[in-house]
């Protein structure tokens, strides 16, 4: 695999309590403060912290689409390495066919005006790619990759279920054939049996398409379902960021460990033992010195609360930010209780009568 | 009613008055729960669990209305059972049990606190309310319920506004608020559904403990499957309206009869075989709007064991598969008169 994005030192200030015209902000909203990673093509890289950890302002401070206050974000294009950063307004928006997004809520990302043709098809008008029957042809195309009934393009987004309006915003971001995918989480607004249909979406398209997905979510359950590999955000920075399998089984981080006992497993014979985490979040504003998770870590030493842990390679391709990373046993995902997966889960057949 | 059931839901319909004509959104459920059980009501948008769990304190907007059934509660008291189907919709009968004996908590904390009160006059309100105390008592009774629910120095939060806390603290004011008065059922509408994995963990913690040191019984509304496997003793799984399997959590979730419970338990990504990336089992198509009720077994047009003539005639009869599993599909009654010949 080759590098399609690598990204450092990405930081997203925002200004607040402003004084006054000329005055200075009486601080700043750490959102994002200091974030470097790699994105290989064709992979996808999961991103998962709580509320407030400041993993959607760094989704979309990798397009752009918040302006970072400083970093690097060097995307590779045909053969030659694009410096996003240096692009003005004009380049930027040139590179955005290749960089899209797809949002949350299917509810409030679609035009209620434009019928569902027009929607997906308005890049493709707005960027003066194709009109006529050929803008027509590419619609159709998407839209039956996408999993839509072509007889009902001509119908607006509000006749659609929640599904079938992702599946519209996944055509619509689509369209242009982008190398490069944010999906904010795409799947957490849809019932159980529509976010399998719409992950198995994904999954298809990044084969057909060879795309690549910045995949953003909180449900862990998804994520490790739909990730090469995984980043976890605390408080505006990368705690570990690891293979899927890795960062669930075997974390290194103290919050990791935090957020992977805590995921209820779907099966009762495991009763969750979860790692408990003491005391609040502190406020991006005022982090604390030292680590940012040293005032709720358990394992935390004088070390934690004085000097910052670098994100560094504890095994290959297993980067952590703790002190203590190898003294440290720590939880995995299913490390509640024991018991075997039950043989029926695997087969979706049904016997009647038994 | 039996012994041990503290509540107990029988055959009961609910309409949506839409334009004056009655579209059916929940059509004879049943169900009982036992004194210190948690009972799960699960499924996707549109099953009909919230206005079940609505409907059991009568508090049903407008629009929606109970036509027949029955809602059966027994009083801690020892008194003969309470029909609240038969009770006035805001009468005083039902305002002394509602927020007293059975007590509610809602998905999103913020919006069932008012932003201009403390947390201690909310809660202390309900507690002068309803067990007629003093201001004195009832802010002590409050700091004790606020400690209880695993508040960080009660003594100071019972001063502090709702937006001085944090969404988990919320969670847990709004459990505190719902204990004032030491009710004997807690009906739980998706509970920790808006809360991060790490703050869920401690509501289930927390509600988990009430259950096994109060005995509290608790109807627990989600849509989650790994909450239910965590919280449940018995589990009733709703579509479009009606319960379509009921049985402990251990039956429902090892032995799954009913297609939708299979297909809706092969869907869900599980943490168990992360290295075979498999294909997820999802169900094709979506739930159908309550204006579009598919004819016979609601499921019929996304089920893979679809019977021609027979599941799009008329619904399923229930089957009880053993004295706790219960199922209405076909393909189980057919088995059982395949048995009985």
């Amino acid at each position: 695999m080759s590098k399609l994005l690598k990204i450092t030192d990405i930081k997203v200030h925002f200004p607040i309590g402003k004084a006054g015209f000329f005055g200075r902000p009486a601080g700043y909203v750490r959102a994002v403060d200091g974030v470097s990673f790699e994105i290989q093509r064709g992979e996808t890289l999961g991103l998962v912290g709580e509320s407030g950890s400041g993993k959607t302002t760094l989704g979309r401070a990798v397009l752009r689409a918040i302006e970072p206050t400083g970093g690097q974000i060097v995307y590779e294009h045909d053969g030659t390495s694009v410096d996003i950063m240096a692009l003005d307004r004009k380049g930027l928006r040139a590179m955005w066919r290749h960089m899209q997004m797809i949002f949350q809520d299917p509810y409030s990302s679609l035009n209620p005006r434009m019928t569902v043709r027009d929607v997906i098809g308005e890049p493709l008008i707005a960027n003066k790619l194709a009109k006529g029957s050929a803008l027509s042809d590419r619609v159709v195309d998407m839209a039956q990759r996408c999993g839509l009934d072509v007889e009902h393009l001509g119908r607006f987004p509000h006749a659609f279920s929640g599904g079938q309006r992702q599946r519209i915003a996944i055509a619509r971001a689509l369209i242009l054939h982008p190398e490069f995918i944010v999906c904010d989480e795409a799947v957490s607004a849809l019932d159980v049996s529509i976010q399998a249909q719409i992950l198995n979406l994904l999954a298809d398209l990044q084969v057909q398409l060879n795309l690549t997905y910045l995949f953003i979510a909180h449900d862990l359950a998804a994520v490790a379902y739909a990730c090469d590999r995984v980043a976890v955000m605390y408080l505006g920075q990368i705690a570990e960021i690891a293979p899927t399998e890795k960062l669930y089984y075997t974390p290194k981080h103290p919050y990791t460990e935090a957020l992977m006992s805590a995921i209820p497993e779907a099966d009762p014979s495991r009763v969750m033992q979860p790692v408990f985490l003491t005391g609040e979040r502190p406020s991006p504003t005022n982090p604390p010195d030292g680590c940012r998770f040293q005032t709720r870590c358990r394992y935390a030493t004088d070390a934690c609360r004085t000097s910052i842990p670098k994100l560094r390679e504890h095994a290959t391709g297993h980067w952590v930010a703790c002190h203590h990373a190898e003294e440290l046993t720590l939880k995995g995902a299913l490390e509640h209780g024991v018991a075997a997966r039950p043989a029926h889960l695997d087969s979706p057949t049904i016997q009647a009568g038994t | 009613m039996q012994n041990d059931v503290i509540l107990e839901v029988h055959n009961l319909h609910i309409t949506l008055d839409f334009d004056g004509e009655d579209i059916p959104v929940v059509q004879g459920i049943d169900f009982e729960l036992s004194a210190g059980k948690v009972l799960a009501l699960v499924g996707e948008s549109g099953c009909g669990k919230s206005v079940t769990s609505q409907a059991l304190l009568r508090l049903l907007p407008r629009e929606l209305r109970i036509t027949s059934g029955q809602i059966n509660f027994q009083a801690a008291d020892g008194q003969a059972p309470v029909d609240f189907v038969s009770l006035a919709k805001d009468g005083k009968k039902i305002r002394e049990i509602r927020g007293n004996q059975i007590a509610m908590i809602f998905q999103e904390p913020m919006s069932s606190f008012s932003v201009l009160h403390t947390i201690g006059n909310q809660i202390g309100e309900v507690i002068r309310l309803h067990l007629k105390a003093s201001k004195a008592e009832a802010r002590a009774l409050t700091v004790e319920l606020l400690d209880k629910v695993g508040i960080p120095d009660p003594a100071r939060a019972v001063d502090q506004y709702p937006y001085e806390f944090s969404g988990g603290m919320r969670q847990r004011g709004m459990i505190a608020k719902a204990l004032a008065c030491n009710p004997s059922v807690l009906i739980a509408d998706e509970p920790t559904t808006a809360l991060d994995v790490t703050i869920q963990a401690q509501v289930l913690e927390l509600l988990r403990r009430l259950k096994a040191d109060d005995g509290m019984s608790m109807i627990f509304i989600t849509h989650d499957l790994g909450v239910v496997a965590q919280i449940a003793d018995d589990v009733a799984i709703m579509y479009m309206g009606r319960i379509v399997e009921k049985g402990p959590v251990g039956e429902i979730f090892g032995n799954p009869q009913h297609p939708y419970t299979v297909s809706l338990l092969n869907a869900i990504p599980r943490l168990g075989d992360l290295s075979a990336r498999r294909e997820l089992a999802s169900i094709r198509g979506s739930v159908p709007s309550l204006f579009e009720r598919p004819p016979g077994c609601a499921f019929h047009p996304r089920c893979d064991s679809f019977m021609e003539k027979l599941c799009d005639a008329q619904p399923p009869p229930l089957t009880r598969l053993s004295p706790i599993h219960e199922v209405r599909c076909f393909l189980h009654q057919a088995a059982e008169k395949e048995a009985a010949l």
